[in-house]
Order: structure tokens, then C-alpha cells, then sequence
């Protein structure tokens, strides 16, 4: 395990000018802490990320750049937090272990709760960190926030006090689906290692085909094995054989970038589309798909978050992360700022910053989340899963390497929106409950 | 006291058409993404001229309105499209009803969202968005006479009828900034409804209501006190966000962006009297009602129109074409005197 960096507050001057206490809080919120009229106790997370060393070997284990813009993402929450906070008389701490792997982070989740005395604890890059961080915060009185861990299996699982602000596998397949299919690409290849994962991923996507998307077929698949001595002629000579609309990648971002390389001088016509794994979403990887493949690497994305986004408070919010560190805001930077967002709202909504307090309210019927994507957002209560709307995303052929802010946003653009937000006459919740697993039937405890 | 702040007084923005009705009050709508305001003769139910205030549509955006006290003067606050610092096109602009003249234009700060005259027509405050502050300027030479601290991405403000308290929204913050004029202090901030967005203030000052657009409510607040009393819930996907009383304070209609329709919430019970949805046009974002409280119009930003609404039979009777994305829509009172 890394270091521990501790974050202090980070009170902006004007902030800081305010006269206190200027504490008011509505009708809903703890009237205990309205009438001290003081700050409680400091809310406490604890964030587990993958930020690595010098030391962190190349490949597809190395998401260094998912965990340094989750830590940015932090930053900015933190800093947020402190201005929202001190508004009304509550204060938060964030502190960032430097944690990758499975075992780091599992020790780093520990000693943040035993020496930090955390109540949230934030981070699950993969399923099984975030299977170890959330059984560790159960035992430790803590809630976990998922930003990264996209499996369905890490949500059957309905660990008490674990919520997903990160999308599902099957939020992201659906969506896939939902836009390529309107769009007339009915016939598809899938190409998976073959792990567990990419065995679940193949699986999922069998099913929204053929629960969700009628019209469309499975042309065939290659399995590819996860070691780095993958060989894709097989799997793309068939592909030329069998002649899909669209091949869709099920899996890890390296994998991707590599079949791409390889795909582009194949001489197939089929599209290629690309599981959106965390280290996928990144401008990084835009322009490397672009590189990697000018033709076939820059088409459409799914996304958790999109930089471009100007709608619904998401410009003013991409602004604030631009200015704060001259790049855009990653999809892993959102999820990890919304995270200290409803931890902080849940903690003053309920007027206390223990675990059972903040998952009261994170899954109660009073948890209503502004996530600037447009409409409230609620957690499922039957895997808590954060119902949200993706983001179809365009990578730029003209993308440059250029490190500018301006630059860098413009290694992507906004293609599209799934759900849509504005549909007057049906109703909200059940529009976002059309991208993933609906079982209202199973409630978690 | 912040020292003098430009204010230039000359015309800054030109072309100006549309001049001349029978009617005792022209709508004003703010064309987000045509850089112009869109002047509207009631009687003939037809947009008459345009205000342009900026060659640079795309780039400038007028929003927020509010009009003077005597109802001759609009007030239109301007930024641009990057919400990250103050930027030249940032000010409040000055139109005279009775010429359709922009008379004044005053700095106001980081990304001015929107604007409320104080009730003797001396005070000109604004939202800061980008700063995530509030301001308040003299009309009528420019000084900023204070600047206040609110949450994250200022938007609503309102001064009470009594002109002694100002209530400022911040979106991502989920609150209300209190500030007392009389000293120009910040008295407090209380939470409301999700990411709230307008606030004004019932006729008699004892009351406030701020709407909440991703709560999808209505927060009634006891303004002696500055306490929450209670909630309207419009529903999860109402949007709501500009809003208007009748004259009588009776009726407060709520545009609601989400559901396309108008909500009516009588303020006797905090209650949803009617929702007007028939015929509406497509996102209003804002809502205002016609001196004599006849008549609603509502700025529709999705469909670059203005819908009217005859407020008797509660409903939609027609609908003007105005320019591209409308966000505030306000009154002008017409000297038919002169």
C-alpha cells in the first residue's frame, strides 16, 4: 500500500468570510443540528485509489489515469463541499490512499476506517476491490460508494450499505444496444476473453438482444484468452466471414486498443464498438483509439459522464473542474466528486455522518440526488444502483495529442443521450429504469 | 463600500425595431441563443421587433429579466457561454420600454444570471454564477454597493416588497443566501429543494417561494423567520423554475420545464390548483402574467415561442413566435399617455 495523503479543508476565501453560524436548515433536516446551530462532527470518507507508483508495470492492470482523475474529482468534491458545507455549519474530510490492487486496498479500507475513523469510504476499480472494500465497510460501520466497478454480480451481492454511482455492465450494454440497434445495425459480433468477466459480459449482452432489442441478431463471437500473447487473426478472419453490422469489444481497454491496431488493416467494413470499461471513458484512450485506429477507432462510445456536456448544470459543473486543473472532467472524476456530493447532502439531510444514517437516507425515499444530469437520480433499491441516464460520445478523427484544455475536449464530442431526460408524459423513474437490471421484486437490506 | 464600477451609459447595443402599440404593456423575451431580446405586442399576439444585444449570438446570452418598479425600464442580465470568470460580455443592460432603447449598461460581474430591481427602483442586484456571489449596484450610478458570498452557481434573486431582505439561490449548493440591506450583511442561508433555481416573494413580503428544478418542488418560506414551512411537490419531472404571482398574490404560476405545462399553486393551501398543459409550447422555462393578471405568458425554450394563457378558463389560447431559446419572459408598462 502507497502512502496516505491527508486532504485538509480546503475553505475557499469567500467561504471563509462568512459570519457564523448561519445555520438553517428546512423542515426536513435534523432539527437537533439546526438548533445547535454548530458544526457536528466532521463528515469522513476515505477514498481507495489506483494511482500506483513509478513502479506500476504497463498493461491492462495499470489504471493509473482512472485513479488520478477519480482523485481530481475528489479534489474538486472536497473543495465543494467546503463552500456547501460551511453554509450550513458542516464540514467535511477527505482523505486519498494511494491503494492499487485487490490487498492494498483492502489494508488501505481498513486503516482508513480504524485510524481515519471514516464513515464513507469511496473507490471499487475492479469487482473484487470493490467486493473487499464493501465487506470491510460493512464490518466497520462505513458505507462504500462504487465509482468505478461496473460488474452485475458485485450488485447481486446487496451489501448492506454499498451503492453504485458507477453504471452497471448492464446499463452500459443496454445503452449500447439501444442506440446501435435505432440506428440500423442489427447483426453483431462479440469479442471476449475469456475470464469470468467476459463470460458474464457475453451473457449480459445475449440477453438484452434478446429481452430488449428484438430486431437484432448474434452473427457470432471470438474468445479471445486473457494473457498478453492474444492472438486476433482467428477472430478477425471469421469476422470477415460472417460479415456483421458491428462488432462490439467486451473487453478491458488494452485489449481494445490492440484488436483496433489490428482490425483497422484487416480490410473488414463492419463497425467496430467498444465496451466502455472506466480506463475506456477517458480522453486518453480517445485519442489512443484514434491512433490506434483512425478509421474504425474513432467511432461512438458510451460514457458514464461527457466533458462537452452544457446541459443541466453540467456546463457551470465541467467548467469548475476545467478551471480547477486544466483538463476536462473524466468519467471517473464525476463519479468520484458526485460520491463526496451525496455524502455530504446525505449527511446533512439526516444530520448525522454515521454509516446507518447516510444508507437511511442514500436509499431511502427521501434520497434524491442532483447529479447535473438533468433529473433526479435515485438508488435502486433492489442492488443499489444510481438510476442515470449515459452518454453517447463521438471520438474525433482530428484528434491531437496536444495536452491544451481546449484540445483535449475536442478529442471528443456529445452524440447522444439514453435515456432521454425530456419526454413529458411518462414517467421519470421508469425511464431510467430502462437501462439495466429491473427487479423490483429483490430489496436490498 | 466597493468603489465606483463602470457604467456607461451611452447606447451600447443597436438595432431596434418594433415601436408603437395601443396596448398598455409589451412582453419581453430573452433570446438565449439569439443574443437579442424579442419585443411582443399582446394585443396583436405577434412578436413587433427584436433588441439586439450582442452581434455575437452563440457567444452572448442575455437570460434573466426584470423590469423596473414603474415598469418603463427592462433589466436583462448578459454573460457568455463559459461560466468560468467574469468576461466583458458579463453585465446588467438598461432597455427603456417607451423607445425600446438600451439606455444603460452596468458591470456587474462573473456570469450574471439573472437581476431583481429593489421596490424604490435604486438598487440593481444580480447573481454571479461563475463567482458563486451576489451584487448590488445603484441604478443609477453604477457603484457596487456589495458583494455577498452564496452558494455554488448563484441564479435566483428577488428583494422583499419592503426592500429590507434579498434572497439569492445557489444550484449546486441547494440553498438561500438571507442578505439584509440595511446593512448589507449575509443573515443566513437555509437549504431548500434540489439544484433551486427562481425565487420571488408573495405581494404582502411575509412569504417566499423558490422553486427547486431537479426536486421538483416549490419551497414556501416564512420570510420573518427565514424557515422552510412548507413544500409543494410538483412531481419528480416537472423542472420547475421561473414563476410569477397574479396581482392579487392569489395564484402562483410555475413554469415547468420537465412536463411542458404551467403549474398553478394556489397560496392559500400550498396547493396545485390547476396545471395547464394543452397546447403549451415545448420546455417554458419562464412565466409572467400580464398587469391586469388576464393573461400568462410563458418563454418556451425549446420551441422559440411565447405561449398565452388566458387565466379565466386556464388555458393555453395561443402561441408567438419569438427567438431562439427563450429563457425569462417579463412586462413592460407602455406610457399610453404620452
Amino acid at each position: 500500500m502507497g502512502t496516505f495523503t491527508r486532504r485538509r479543508l480546503l475553505i475557499a476565501g469567500a467561504a471563509a468570510t462568512l459570519p457564523a453560524p448561519l445555520v438553517r436548515r428546512n423542515n426536513g433536516l435534523s432539527a437537533a443540528a439546526a438548533a445547535a446551530g454548530t458544526s457536528p462532527e466532521p463528515l469522513r470518507i476515505g477514498a481507495v485509489l489506483p494511482i500506483g507508483g513509478a513502479a506500476m508495470p504497463p498493461g491492462r492492470i495499470n489504471i493509473r489515469a482512472v485513479g488520478e482523475a477519480a482523485r481530481m474529482g475528489l479534489v474538486l468534491g472536497e473543495e465543494d463541499a467546503a463552500r456547501n458545507g460551511e453554509l450550513v455549519g458542516w464540514s467535511t474530510e477527505v482523505t486519498i490512499a494511494n491503494a492499487p490492487g485487490v490487498d492494498a486496498a483492502a489494508r488501505a479500507a481498513r486503516r482508513l476506517i480504524a485510524r481515519d475513523r471514516v464513515s464513507v469510504l469511496v473507490g471499487g476499480f475492479s469487482r473484487d476491490e470493490a467486493e473487499a472494500i464493501s465487506e470491510i465497510a460493512e464490518e466497520g460501520d462505513a458505507i462504500f460508494l462504487n465509482i468505478a466497478a461496473q460488474s452485475d454480480a458485485l450488485r447481486h451481492t446487496c451489501r448492506t450499505g454499498m451503492f453504485h454511482i458507477e453504471a452497471s455492465a448492464a446499463m452500459y450494454l443496454d445503452a449500447i444496444f439501444g442506440w446501435f440497434v435505432r440506428a440500423g445495425y442489427r447483426n453483431w459480433y462479440f469479442v471476449h476473453d475469456d475470464s469470468l468477466e467476459g463470460q458474464e459480459l457475453y451473457e449480459r449482452a445475449l440477453v438484452s438482444l434478446k429481452e430488449r432489442h428484438w430486431a437484432a441478431e448474434v452473427a457470432g463471437r471470438g474468445v479471445l484468452r486473457q494473457d498478453d500473447s492474444r492472438d486476433f487473426a482467428p477472430v478477425i478472419a471469421e469476422i470477415g466471414k460472417v460479415r456483421p453490422d458491428v462488432v462490439l469489444l467486451l473487453t478491458d481497454w488494452r485489449t481494445q486498443l490492440d484488436f483496433l491496431s489490428r482490425y483497422e488493416v484487416s480490410g473488414n467494413l463492419a463497425q467496430v464498438a467498444g465496451y466502455p470499461d472506466p480506463a475506456s471513458q477517458l480522453r486518453d484512450f480517445y485519442f489512443a483509439a484514434k491512433q490506434a485506429a483512425p478509421v474504425f477507432g474513432s467511432g461512438y462510445r458510451a460514457a458514464l459522464w461527457e466533458a462537452t456536456l452544457d446541459s443541466y448544470g453540467a456546463r457551470e459543473l465541467n467548467a469548475r473542474f476545467d478551471a480547477r486543473w486544466g483538463r476536462p472532467m473524466d468519467p471517473p472524476a464525476w463519479a468520484a466528486y458526485q460520491a463526496v456530493k451525496i455524502a455530504l447532502e446525505a449527511a446533512i439531510a439526516s444530520g448525522s455522518g454515521d454509516a446507518a444514517s447516510l444508507a437511511a437516507h442514500i436509499g431511502g425515499p427521501q434520497g434524491l440526488f442532483d447529479v447535473s444530469k438533468g433529473i433526479g437520480m435515485t438508488f435502486r433499491p433492489w442492488d443499489g444502483q444510481m438510476r442515470q441516464s449515459l452518454f453517447l460520445v463521438k471520438i474525433n478523427p482530428d484528434a491531437t495529442s496536444s495536452l491544451a484544455l481546449d484540445a483535449m475536449l475536442e478529442r471528443a464530442s456529445l452524440a447522444g443521450e439514453l435515456p432521454a431526460i425530456y419526454m413529458p408524459g411518462t414517467d421519470p423513474v421508469e425511464r431510467l429504469d430502462q437501462l439495466g437490471e429491473i427487479d423490483p421484486s429483490r430489496s436490498c437490506p | 463600500m466597493i468603489p465606483l464600477r463602470h457604467l456607461l451609459l451611452a447606447v451600447a447595443a443597436g438595432s431596434v425595431a418594433g415601436m408603437g402599440q395601443a396596448a398598455g404593456y409589451r412582453v419581453y423575451v430573452s433570446d438565449e441563443y439569439n443574443a437579442a431580446i424579442s419585443i411582443i405586442d399582446p394585443d396583436r399576439g405577434a412578436q413587433t421587433g427584436t433588441i439586439e444585444i450582442s452581434g455575437r449570438p452563440g457567444d452572448v446570452r442575455p437570460r434573466g429579466l426584470a423590469v423596473s418598479p414603474d415598469g418603463k425600464t427592462i433589466f436583462v442580465s448578459v454573460s457568455d457561454f463559459l461560466p468560468r470568470a467574469e468576461s466583458p460580455e458579463d453585465a446588467i443592460v438598461a432597455i427603456d420600454v417607451a423607445t425600446n432603447q438600451v439606455t444603460a449598461t452596468y458591470r456587474a460581474g462573473g456570469n450574471p444570471e439573472r437581476v431583481a430591481i429593489s421596490p424604490d427602483g435604486r438598487q440593481i442586484w444580480a447573481s454571479l454564477e461563475a463567482t458563486a456571489q451576489a451584487v448590488a449596484l445603484d441604478a443609477a450610478t453604477g457603484t457596487q454597493l456589495g458583494i455577498f458570498p452564496t452558494g455554488i452557481e448563484t441564479e435566483g434573486i428577488a428583494v422583499s416588497p419592503d426592500g429590507q431582505i434579498v434572497y439569492v439561490t445557489a444550484e449546486t449548493s441547494h440553498t438561500v443566501t438571507v442578505i439584509r440591506t440595511s446593512d448589507m450583511t449575509v443573515v443566513t442561508h437555509l437549504l431548500v429543494g434540489n439544484r433551486p433555481r427562481d425565487v420571488i416573494f408573495s405581494r404582502d413580503g411575509q412569504r417566499a417561494y423558490v422553486s427547486a428544478e431537479i426536486g421538483g418542488t416549490i419551497s414556501v418560506i416564512d420570510v420573518p423567520s427565514h424557515e422552510v414551512v412548507a413544500t409543494v411537490n410538483l412531481g419528480l419531472d416537472a423542472r420547475p423554475v421561473g414563476m410569477d404571482l397574479d396581482p392579487e398574490g392569489k395564484f402562483l404560476y410555475v413554469a415547468g420545464g420537465g412536463t411542458s405545462a404551467i403549474y398553478v399553486v394556489d397560496t392559500e393551501t400550498d396547493r396545485v390548483a390547476h396545471v395547464i398543459k394543452e397546447k403549451m409550447g415545448r420546455r417554458p422555462w419562464d412565466v409572467v402574467l400580464s398587469p391586469d393578471g388576464r393573461k400568462a405568458f410563458t418563454a418556451n425554450g425549446l420551441s422559440d415561442s411565447v405561449s398565452v394563457i388566458d387565466t379565466d378558463c386556464m388555458c393555453v389560447t395561443g402561441q408567438i413566435p419569438a427567438g431562439r431559446g427563450p429563457h425569462s419572459v417579463r412586462v413592460g408598462v407602455v406610457d399610453v399617455a404620452n
